[in-house]
């Protein structure tokens, strides 16, 4: 099996969990949009009644509320869990599927690459259904409100901006969009990193999720110590410099791993 | 191949809002120039900073020299860290280097060198300062007579006077704290503690000490007798049946007179619309245009017409003053010096995305 099929098959073995955590996030977030408009609307009519409103609405309102931000919390969570259950899936039950897979004539770490791909593919689709849905719910938002004639304030971009998450999300550089992206592949790695140990020791010992937290952890702690301890002394572009060391070691760390255990120790 | 298509399609949704994000993030490609009229060599290492803001818009920011302008607002993490690589000089990184180590940092300019004093925890007082490309540091133990104290107290400023660097400090807490100065002998490794009787008030700030990184120091002469200061008060509030102390800052020209060992006034509770100290002279900007100016060694005072009609936005670079006028089409930039007009220059819009914010940018030099 070739790489992009394998990709093809991990695709299609996810689309329905995650088609179905796109569409709860969608209508979670404009049906708490529908909420938002009809009670902000009755509230502004209340308020002109008794004289004359003295405030205006902006997006940041919207995006502030909580369904918004659970919403959010829950497609952050859902990757996470998808990260663990790309791999533990396929080691359920007996003559387990992990065991055919890694029987198959082509090179092991495809399967790692299918399933990272794949990981990487949900997180951006994740992140590009949501931006198309913040225009979507932008244009319903302003257009909603200058019909009932309710004053708001603010452009798309100033409210984005303004919003912890989703000014990490969606920065106002392109570059820096594709550093946080990488970031979030190495996350998906670490989570990768531990798996694939905690599947190779799992026959020697009951410890070995706790071995694996513990691999896995020091292996992140360790180097942000020695990045902490060192950051007040540096300039910028010096720690810059060191971090992205870092960030070169870890890749490089995690790829080494996930090959290790899948090539020698992973037991099925 | 039916496998291919949930990827296709998934592909397809990346796509397109990635493009859409991609849309919304694009920089400012907004184009200014600044067209010297007169006497280039005045501009020759100035920068013109201009700052779009609305209400309902994201801030942009733009850098404008004589070669053109660069956004500076939305710079990816890499365009940052070099651009702050930029603003500060080989030797002035060594010495903020030392700052970042120590708390309570001040620093202050004088003609030949910086010189900065931290304190690490509560254990010694480091006294640092450049000379020629280096940075010397003298430290003060907590054994060191004095040392103690002025840890424990609230540091209000640093100056140079007879070569030896001078900490001003309050010792206590609200009215009964006392306004004291420190003085380091780098040689004796000594600190030396005196006080300064201030009236219903004490020293809040020095001017020219700085705790930041700052690109436009004022310089100050190490041998002025008298120091500008600013002034705080004590004020007494009375809510809910209980009284607090708040601390106020006082308004008006100070300066402390070193011979005398007092607070004088220079200018009373007037507007002042700038003012910088450079070497031995205190300038500042009236409402009406008028520059005040105060000798700092000997204290006489003067004034002169500078600015005609209304004053603009204004900064003062040394002792040059660059005042700001808008136009229709950017900015009209004056430039004194003693009173004096000595430049002139014009900041312009050069394309359609450019005139666009010109209702609405300020500009500023630096």
């Amino acid at each position: 099996m070739n790489l992009l099929k394998l990709l093809g098959w991990e695709v299609e073995r996810l689309t329905k969990p995650y088609l179905i955590l796109i569409t709860l996030l969608v209508v979670t977030q404009f049906a708490w949009l529908g909420i938002f408009l009809w009670s902000e609307t009755n509230m502004y009519e209340e308020i002109r009644r008794a004289g004359t409103p003295d405030y205006t609405l902006t997006f940041g309102n919207y995006l502030g509320g909580t369904p918004f931000i659970l919403s959010i919390g829950v497609a952050v969570a859902s990757m996470v869990f998808f990260s663990f259950w790309i791999w533990y899936r396929d080691f359920q039950g007996r003559g387990t599927f992990m065991m055919r897979l890694l029987l198959m004539p082509q090179q092991r770490m495809f399967v790692f690459s299918a399933k990272l791909a794949t990981m990487i593919l949900m997180i951006l689709g994740l992140f590009s259904v949501q931006w198309i849905a913040l225009k979507l719910q932008y244009i319903a938002f302003s257009s909603w409100f200058d019909s009932q004639m309710i004053p708001m304030s603010g452009s798309f971009k100033q409210a984005i901006g303004y919003d912890g998450a989703l000014a990490i999300m969606f920065p106002a550089s392109l570059f820096n969009f594709f550093v946080h992206q990488a970031l979030i592949a190495l996350a998906v790695l670490f989570i990768f990193s531990f798996v694939l140990i905690e599947r190779s020791l799992w026959q020697r010992t009951v410890w070995a999720p706790l071995l694996a937290l513990l691999m896995i952890g020091g292996f992140i702690v360790v180097p942000m110590i020695g990045f902490f301890t060192i950051e007040n002394d540096l300039f910028m572009e010096e720690a810059l410099a060191v971090f992205t060391l870092i960030l070169v070691i870890w890749f490089i760390g995690v790829v080494w791993i996930g090959h290790r255990q899948l090539t020698k120790k992973l037991s099925v | 191949m039916k496998r291919m298509w949930n990827v296709a399609a998934l592909g397809a949704v990346v796509i397109i809002g990635l493009g859409t994000f991609a849309i919304d993030s694009k920089a400012s490609t907004a184009e200014w120039v600044l067209d010297v009229k007169t006497n280039e060599n005045v501009w020759e290492n100035q920068k013109i900073q201009a700052f779009y803001e609305t209400e309902d818009e994201v801030q942009e920011r733009f850098e404008i020299t004589q070669s053109g302008s660069e956004v500076t607002t939305h710079l990816n993490y890499v365009e940052e860290a070099l651009k702050q690589r930029e603003r500060v000089n080989p030797t002035m990184r060594k010495f903020y280097r030392q700052m970042t180590d120590l708390s309570f940092t001040q620093s202050l300019r004088t003609k030949d060198a910086y010189v900065g004093l931290g304190q690490k925890g509560n254990d010694e007082i480091v006294l640092f300062r450049t000379e020629d490309d280096d940075v010397t540091t003298t430290t003060f133990s907590s054994d060191v007579n004095g040392a103690v104290e002025v840890m424990e107290g609230n540091w209000h400023g640093i100056f140079v006077q007879d070569g030896r660097a001078h900490l001003i400090y309050r010792d206590g807490y609200d009215k009964q704290a006392a306004t004291k100065i420190a003085v380091f002998d780098e040689g004796a490794a000594e600190i030396s503690l005196e006080e300064i009787s201030i009236e219903d008030g004490f020293i809040s700030s020095v001017v020219g000490t700085s705790r930041f990184y700052d690109e436009n120091r004022m310089t100050i002469a190490d041998d002025n007798r008298f120091l500008p200061v600013r002034l705080g008060t004590y004020e007494t509030i009375t809510e809910d049946g209980q009284t607090y102390t708040n601390e106020t800052e006082r308004f008006g020209l100070y300066a402390y007179d070193m011979e005398e060992k007092r607070v004088v006034e220079l200018k009373g509770e007037e507007d002042m619309w700038d003012a910088t100290v450079y070497e031995d002279q205190l300038i500042a900007l009236q409402e009406d245009g008028t520059e005040f100016i105060v000798d700092l060694k000997t204290g006489e005072q003067s004034t002169r017409q500078v600015i005609d009609g209304s004053v603009g936005t204004t900064s003062y670079v040394g002792d040059q003053l660059y005042h700001i006028r808008p136009t229709k089409d950017g900015a009209v930039i004056d430039v004194y010096e003693g009173g004096k007009a000595i430049s002139s220059a014009v900041v312009k819009a050069t394309n359609d995305e450019a005139k666009a914010l010109l209702s609405n940018t300020e500009y500023y030099v630096q």
